[in-house]
């Protein structure tokens, strides 16, 4: 009752938020007519002015004319211009060749300042690459570029997510639906096993890290809630880039080749994402809000038993048990063992009337809501662009939830003609709650305990108490969802700090030096809390138990660069030269506490404080980087890079590395021969090489450490110490050797406009933790071994297919393929396993599912005696299983590769269409071909008799006469398939086309607003995760419970659901 | 405007000289910016300096031993007739241990395996930084002893699970010296020698000075684990020698109460000579014992404080709680078949009982130490020893001294094969949850009949062959170094 107020409040709140909007939409129109009345009657008006571009350069030659008639003057030197006896309704057009066209109503003013805006043609588009610009027609290497106002997806908390399917090369997939949680961004394919593979953030020039949002759950909880556990738990679930409000973004460009990455070293290899905020432009200050409402809901809920269904299923499943035992279907309970046992009313199904959907129960319809306000504007020396946002986002998940404060202030400041400073200062504070929704039921995870509970159960008794069968010895041994929501605690927060401040000075024409000094500080806090009431496994209760972690983290940067352009008639050269240092610290300190008298207080104090680790781990690095473009008659383009990295993360024989790239390109469509082809608007060829590193290991890998090792006596604790790493003086980078071919194409003016390209990366000095024989004392020790390969294609169309006055239509498709092969490791044969579940061999992609092969059901007994079994007792409706070694035997060693998790090939499809103000978006997106092993399946498909299951284990294998779908076991409680829990049959194809995004939106004609004074008001409505086609049975095909461990994907035990979003909202400038 | 000019001329100056300055300093201080160290941790460079260290060294292999208890548990009581899988859905390497079918995957293999060969590699650490090492020779000989005990007592484990194994005696220091070493199998008889030579080394050195208590190396533990090794190769007069000199020491003795040998507070006592070591207290110490010897009886478990539930792993077989003779004080002490319900029923499943503290708040958290070595099995193997060499009747005194404590009549007039099978029934009921079974049996030839006799009664249909008494070299070390061979049948 109480959870259906709430929702009704809900509602009710979404629909208030609609009807205002609506209001105050009708009120603006009204006020507007309203104001054109009124002015009708005025006299008409002198209007003079200036034009400027957004840097503040005034622009002398601006046609300035009065619509509608033939009337106009002319901008001067200054950029000033007068205009006489204009009708004070009328609306005056500036127009100047390589900007946007601007009409401004003149609303009875006399003075009308104008801020024209380049017409940026995308040849002409600036493009930012490693420590500088570039034109895209001079571009030799592989770079992808988003601009702010493609990606903007609202209810969305991190650019990263908005950036899937968006972006040929790059596989992006949102790994949890947890609010902020983590995407995973893999460039060109998986290529490291132990050092990482998300690619180098770079927030305006400041190369924050790798990316990875944490939500690693694999291991989340350990086998228990002990004190320390708890301290120990210290896997993030706030993805840091989450700490970025989108609307801050100017643009994303994505550095794909080592053409693009190699000035980034050894730091490139995974792929370069740099992120450019937006600055002050001149002028009057201009303002500009968004506010958007959402609702979400969970995507897709699972399809369980129902009552009916389950009650059969347990019956089923423990007289099958019974009867493998050796006793009859027909036995009572009473000769029965304990586990075999049926509650009597199972007997009869229909008879039950409780039927209990526990996802009801848990899931919620959420509220999101986020608003952002920014004001830049400034004169011809300083500009400033200030910012502000705060995002509150409900889980849709009852108890989880997520907050972003954000702030920034970008300024510049022109001291003189040769001096400019300026600072990107940004600030955030993010908070959330994530109590145990993952995890396994044992360890009380609040997702699999709901789809786990038998659905004939009420959630309450008749004395309001939760109802649960955890020790019920005939029930599902597992706590009830709501009461583990009430007793476990998981609370984070996070703050950052980024400030950057630079210095430019002209030292002569076209050479100029630019010094940045800057700093990171993130903070993050886990407040983890467990109350004496939850237990885990079997285990009704345990101790009280809580643990915090707090990590601070320092990192500093100074980047000295100087930088030389010049023209010299054909030949055009921009050098550059600079010198970097970065040093980072990772501070953490955790501490568990177990004891606690009552249950009121949660923190540490509250009980006794028995566990802990304080940590520092740092690493420093320092870098002389060179790049040289030339380029003769924009028409033969060569750009050649080097780095020099020295790290401390490498052993004392290989501190410092070499990364160089060379790449050339050739715009065919400048060549004379070319113009006849005038259906060529732009046709360019490229080609690069060069040598990119990852240095995403550990800090200390290269030396010899060691740990602690307990041991007891005289009733005590009795430290010991023991060897437990080698040194390894050789420890050297990962490197990326990366070829890249590709092309640029416009057609017809550019309505059509094709980017290709296809790349063969790869890996060398792979580093693996290679396995040492346990007699040398040591398990592994980290080497440069091992080569892996990468190559695909990408393929980004953008199509105007309609282009007329009022209506146009525009479609933007991309698509890439990459295949991955390892080529070598330690040695031939080598499996290095990646999970229970995944393996690394030479010949198949990292991480391969490497399972128990179920090959069918064994519909008979003639079927059994004829084949290889794994156990003696095997029957029919059991598992069958391949022989892989054919030794007449099914063991462990029959285990083979049955897929990998990567897609064969990744899309998006962007189509928008625009009719006079009014817009569409509809962005569909999808991955075909990847596997995911359906963790969660060895419960809620395993066919055990226990906990409740997939609606999909109805059609089991009842008899040869019914043997269901194919998929699914016979229901026995008993020592199932021989304890084989890892087989094939848990791994589903996680191929899926998703309707990622619908939008509609209305921008209010520009003669309204701007008797509204509003420079711009769009409002709109919008649904992302629309409907999902897929065959995974699964919330969600993209889900992956290792989160941000990319060799790890494609393994999902219950995993955050992803959510449906719909939302309403306004953007408005002034 | 002169004025403002300047005063940009001024800000380029000072810009410059401090970009200068800093560069000066970041160049000079270049290659020590790039050289950081883990100062949280301890890195070899900085150790084994002093006593202190070495004492902290010391530790290391006995808490390798802390971790072999269970696998061993696993591989030489459920293996046998002794110990079976209750647990409802059991993993694959328990149930290849209960059937006596053991692949080159199973768990126990992989951490018995890491677990002697970390004790092993641990010793070899001390004994080659003790080299060199300036600290007094008390001290010095001390470490050296113990690490030889471990060593040889962990060889010993291997040697007889594996047969041939690999013989390092040596620590290493990089990847290439690793690579760079002999890491193949050594014959049987080879493995011996050096434990033999281990273990007298340990037996000289330990000698006459104080023991830190029995949870490390004593003389006494070295010979007995000696004798036990001359036995094992049935070299019956070593074994005498030296099993003897262990009684004679008049240093041990059996302890009245014998279910206090297993309770959790079972420190030192006088009938122990080597025990590992447990501690509860949430400190990372304790051994969950409890959660395999106990099953799992949903419903409200009354065993334990907070209806704590167990495993079911190794619980006793019917065969072992039938194997008790009537008024065996050991029964009671070692298996139960009613586990209390917090209703007030009980309900009947069986259980062990032994270094399972049922008073523990936290069942994977207990105190109890895990006894390696005893009396009572110094005892045992003398009137081994004994029996084989023709003392049948002395051998019979020997096994009342343990019958007695039992609360078991004496036995007498046995033939010298009737002694043989009192024994092993003798040591089955002594030592169950102790590590002793499997050895028993494969040491003197009685496996294959034992086991497969109990198979047919409990109506399994398992068996024993006779290369399994043998386990299987662990597959992980086989796809590192393909030149190392599987034992034969697997």
């Amino acid at each position: 009752m109480e959870r259906i107020s709430n929702y009704s409040k809900k509602k009710y709140r979404f629909i208030k938020v609609i009807v205002t909007l609506l209001y105050f939409v009708y009120s603006t129109v009204v006020f507007a007519a309203g104001s054109s009345v009124e002015q009708l009657q005025q006299q008409p008006v002198n209007v003079t002015g200036q034009v400027k571009s957004v840097e503040g350069i005034t622009l002398p030659g601006v046609n300035v004319l009065i619509k509608g008639t033939s009337i106009g003057v002319i901008s001067d030197n200054d950029g000033n211009y007068s205009i006489q006896q204009v009708d004070p309704n009328a609306t005056l057009v500036f127009s100047y060749i390589g900007f946007l066209t601007q009409e401004v109503g003149v609303n009875a003013k006399n003075v009308i300042n104008v801020t024209l805006v380049e017409d940026i043609q995308s040849l002409d588009e600036v493009v930012i690459v490693g420590y500088g610009t570039q034109l895209k027609r001079d571009l030799t290497g592989s770079i992808a570029r988003v601009s702010g106002e493609e990606i903007i997806q609202p209810s969305v908390a991190s650019f990263d997510q908005m950036l899937q399917g968006k972006v040929a090369g790059v596989q992006i997939s949102q790994t949890s639906g947890a609010p902020g949680g983590n995407v995973n961004v893999l460039v060109r394919g998986i290529s490291s096993i132990t050092g990482g593979n998300q690619p180098l953030y770079v927030v305006d020039g400041f190369p924050i890290g790798a990316g990875g949002g944490g939500s690693d759950m694999m291991s989340f909880g350990g086998n228990t809630f002990s004190s320390s556990g708890m301290a120990n738990n210290i896997q993030s679930r706030v993805n840091p880039l989450t700490a970025i409000n989108p609307a801050d973004i100017k643009s994303i460009e994505i550095l794909k080749d080592a053409s693009a990455t190699a000035i980034y070293g050894s730091r490139g290899a995974n792929g370069v994402v740099i992120i450019t905020t937006k600055r002050g432009k001149s002028g009057k200050a201009s303002v500009s809000v968004d506010a958007t409402f959402g609702i979400q809901e969970v995507a897709h809920r699972l399809e369980m038993m129902n009552a009916q269904q389950f009650a059969e299923f347990v019956a089923d499943g423990r007289d099958n048990a019974w009867v493998y035992a050796g006793g009859q279907a027909s036995d009572p309970n009473n000769v029965r063992s304990a586990s075999t046992r049926v509650k009597p009313e199972f007997r009869d199904p229909s008879s039950i009337t409780q039927n209990t959907d526990w996802q009801d129960l848990i899931f919620q319809l959420a509220p999101v809501q986020d608003y952002k306000v920014s004001v830049d504007g400034g004169t011809d020396k300083i500009r400033y662009f200030v910012s502000g946002g705060y995002m509150k986002q409900e889980g849709i998940i009852i108890g989880t939830d997520y907050d972003r404060f954000s702030v920034r202030s970008n300024i510049d400041a022109q001291l003189s003609d040769k001096f400019k400073i300026g600072s990107y200062i940004s600030g955030s504070y993010t908070y959330g709650k994530y109590p145990n929704t993952e995890g396994h039921l044992g360890l009380r995870g609040v997702l699999s305990s709901a789809l786990a509970s038998s659905p004939t159960i009420p959630v309450r008794d008749e004395n309001g108490e939760y109802v649960s069968e955890l020790l019920d010895p005939m029930g599902v041994p597992v706590e009830n969802p709501l009461f583990i929501l009430e007793n476990f605690e998981d609370n984070r927060i996070s703050g950052g700090l980024l400030v950057n401040n630079f210095v430019e000075y002209d030292i002569m024409e076209g050479l100029k030096l630019k010094s940045t000094a800057g700093v990171n500080l993130t903070t993050n806090e886990i407040k983890l809390w467990k109350s004496s009431h939850l237990g885990s496994w079997g285990s009704m209760t345990s101790p009280a138990t809580a643990g915090v972690t707090k990590i601070e983290s320092l990192n500093w940067l100074n980047e000295n660069t100087l930088n030389y352009k010049k023209m010299f008639g054909d030949h055009s050269l921009d050098a550059l030269l600079g010198f970097t240092i970065q040093k980072d610290r990772y501070d953490r300190l955790s501490a568990g506490a177990t004891d606690f008298p009552t249950d009121y207080i949660t923190y540490l104090t509250g009980g006794t404080i028995n566990a802990g680790t304080h940590m520092v781990s740092e690493w420093s690095m320092m870098s002389l980087l060179s790049r040289v473009n030339y380029a003769y008659a924009r028409k033969y383009l060569v750009t050649a890079t080097v780095r020099r990295d020295g790290s401390s993360k490498f052993g004392a024989n290989n501190k410092w590395g070499t990364f160089p790239s060379f790449s050339v390109g050739y715009n065919i469509s400048e060549e004379p021969f070319m113009q006849q082809l005038s259906f060529i608007s732009n046709w360019k060829l490229r080609a690069s090489y060069g040598i990119a590193g990852n240095s995403l290991n550990e800090n200390y890998a290269h030396i010899g450490l060691i740990s602690s090792t307990n041991y007891v006596e005289n009733g005590n604790l009795k430290p010991g110490l023991a060897p437990n790493s080698l040194s390894n003086d050789e420890l050297t980078w990962e490197k990326t050797k990366q070829t890249n071919i590709g092309m640029d194409l416009g057609l017809f003016q550019d309505r059509i406009s094709v980017t290709a390209d296809i790349y063969k990366n790869i890996k060398t000095d792979l580093l693996l933790a290679v396995q040492l024989p346990a007699s040398s004392g040591f398990r592994s020790s980290t080497q440069n071994i091992g080569e892996i390969e990468n190559k695909g294609i990408e393929l980004n169309v953008f199509t105007k297919n309609v282009n007329n006055r009022d209506f146009q239509w525009e479609s933007n498709v991309i698509f890439s393929a990459n295949r991955n092969k390892v080529l070598k490791l330690a040695t031939e044969g080598e499996r290095i396993s990646n999970s229970a579940y995944q393996v690394t061999e030479v010949g198949q992609p990292i991480a391969s599912f490497y399972l128990m092969h179920v090959t069918g059901i064994f519909q008979n007994a003639n079927e059994v005696a004829n084949s290889p079994v794994q156990h003696p007792k095997t029957q029919p409706g059991d598992l069958k299983f391949e022989d892989v070694d054919l030794d007449g035997k099914i063991t462990t060693n029959d285990k083979k590769i049955v897929g990998n998790p990567w897609p064969d090939f990744t899309w998006g499809f962007n189509n928008t269409f625009s009719y006079k103000n009014l817009s569409l978006g509809i962005f569909l997106n999808g991955s075909q071909g990847g596997s995911t092993y359906f963790l969660a399946g060895e419960t809620f498909i395993n066919s055990a008799g226990v906990q409740n299951q997939l609606a999909m284990v109805d059609r089991r294998w009842k008899s040869e006469e019914d043997p269901g779908d194919g998929l699914i076991p016979r229901a026995i409680r008993s020592t199932y398939a021989y304890g084989f829990t890892s087989t094939s049959r848990f791994l589903f194809d996680a191929s899926y086309v998703r309707i990622k995004n619908v939008n509609l939106s209305y921008q209010l004609p520009s003669k309204i607003a701007n008797r509204l004074k509003l420079a711009g008001c769009t409002i709109f409505a919008d649904v992302s995760n629309l409907h999902t086609f897929t065959d995974y049975p699964g919330f969600d095909p993209e889900a992956s419970t290792a989160g941000d461990n990319i060799v790890n994907s494609g393994i999902d035990n219950m995993t955050y659901p992803l959510a449906r979003t719909y939302t309403i909202g306004l953007k408005m400038s002034f | 405007m002169n004025n403002r000019y300047n005063n940009f001329n001024n800000m380029r100056t000072k810009i410059l000289n401090s970009t200068i300055a800093f560069f000066t300093i970041i160049f000079s201080s270049c290659s020590d910016f790039l050289n950081l160290q883990p100062d949280y941790l301890i890195n070899e460079e900085s150790f084994y300096k002093t006593t202190i260290d070495f004492e902290a060294s010391v530790i290391g292999p006995y808490a390798s031993l802390q971790e072999a208890t269970y696998a061993l548990l696993a591989l030489t009581e459920l293996t046998t007739d002794n110990l079976t899988v209750t647990l409802q859905s059991p993993g694959v390497s328990e149930l290849e241990c209960d059937e006596v079918r053991l692949s080159s995957n199973n768990d126990y293999i992989h951490s018995i395996w890491n677990a002697c060969y970390g004790a092993i590699s641990r010793s070899n650490n001390l004994l080659g930084r003790l080299e060199g090492a300036s600290i007094p020779d008390q001290e010095k000989n001390q470490y050296r002893g113990e690490a030889y005990f471990v060593r040889g007592y962990a060889y010993f484990i291997l040697v007889r699970l594996f047969g041939p194994v690999q013989l390092v005696d040596k620590a290493f220091r990089s990847p290439n010296e690793i690579a760079a070493s002999d890491m193949s199998r050594k014959p049987v008889n080879e493995i011996y020698e050096f434990i033999i030579q281990d273990l007298e080394q340990a037996g000289d050195l330990l000698q006459g000075l104080t023991m830190p208590g029995k949870g490390r190396a004593s003389s006494g533990a070295a010979k007995a684990l000696l004798g036990k090794v001359y036995l094992t190769q049935k070299e019956y007069e070593k074994a005498g020698t030296v099993l003897k000199s262990v009684i004679d020491s008049g240093q041990y003795s059996l302890v009245n109460n014998y279910a206090g040998l297993f309770d959790k507070q079972n420190d030192d006592l006088p009938e122990s000579l080597f025990e590992i070591k447990y501690l509860s207290g949430n400190v990372g110490e304790g051994n969950s014992f409890a959660l395999h010897f106990v099953p799992t009886v949903y419903g409200g478990m009354a065993l334990f404080p907070g209806n704590q539930l167990g495993g079911g792993r190794l619980s006793p077989t019917m065969d072992m709680a039938n194997a008790y003779e009537n008024g065996d004080v050991r029964k009671n002490a070692s298996v139960s078949d009613s586990v209390p319900m917090s209703d007030g029923s009980t309900v009947r499943m069986l259980y062990g009982k032994k270094f399972v503290d049922f008073t523990a708040s936290n069942i994977a958290d207990m105190n109890n130490n895990f006894t390696v070595l005893r009396y009572a099995d110094v005892l045992l193997m003398y009137a081994e020893v004994l029996n084989e060499t023709g003392k049948t009747a002395d051998a019979q005194s020997y096994i009342n001294l343990v019958r007695a404590r039992a609360g078991l009549t004496a036995i007498s007039g046995l033939s010298k094969v009737q002694v043989v099978l009192a024994l092993e029934k003798e040591r089955r009921v002594e030592f169950l949850y102790e590590g002793h079974r499997w050895f028993d049996l494969v040491r003197t030839g009685r496996a294959l009949s034992v086991l497969n006799a109990y198979f047919t009664a409990s109506g399994l249909s398992y068996s024993v062959e006779d290369y399994e008494t043998l386990m299987p070299i662990p597959q992980r070390e086989i796809d590192i170094n393909p030149a190392l061979e599987q034992n034969p049948g697997y």
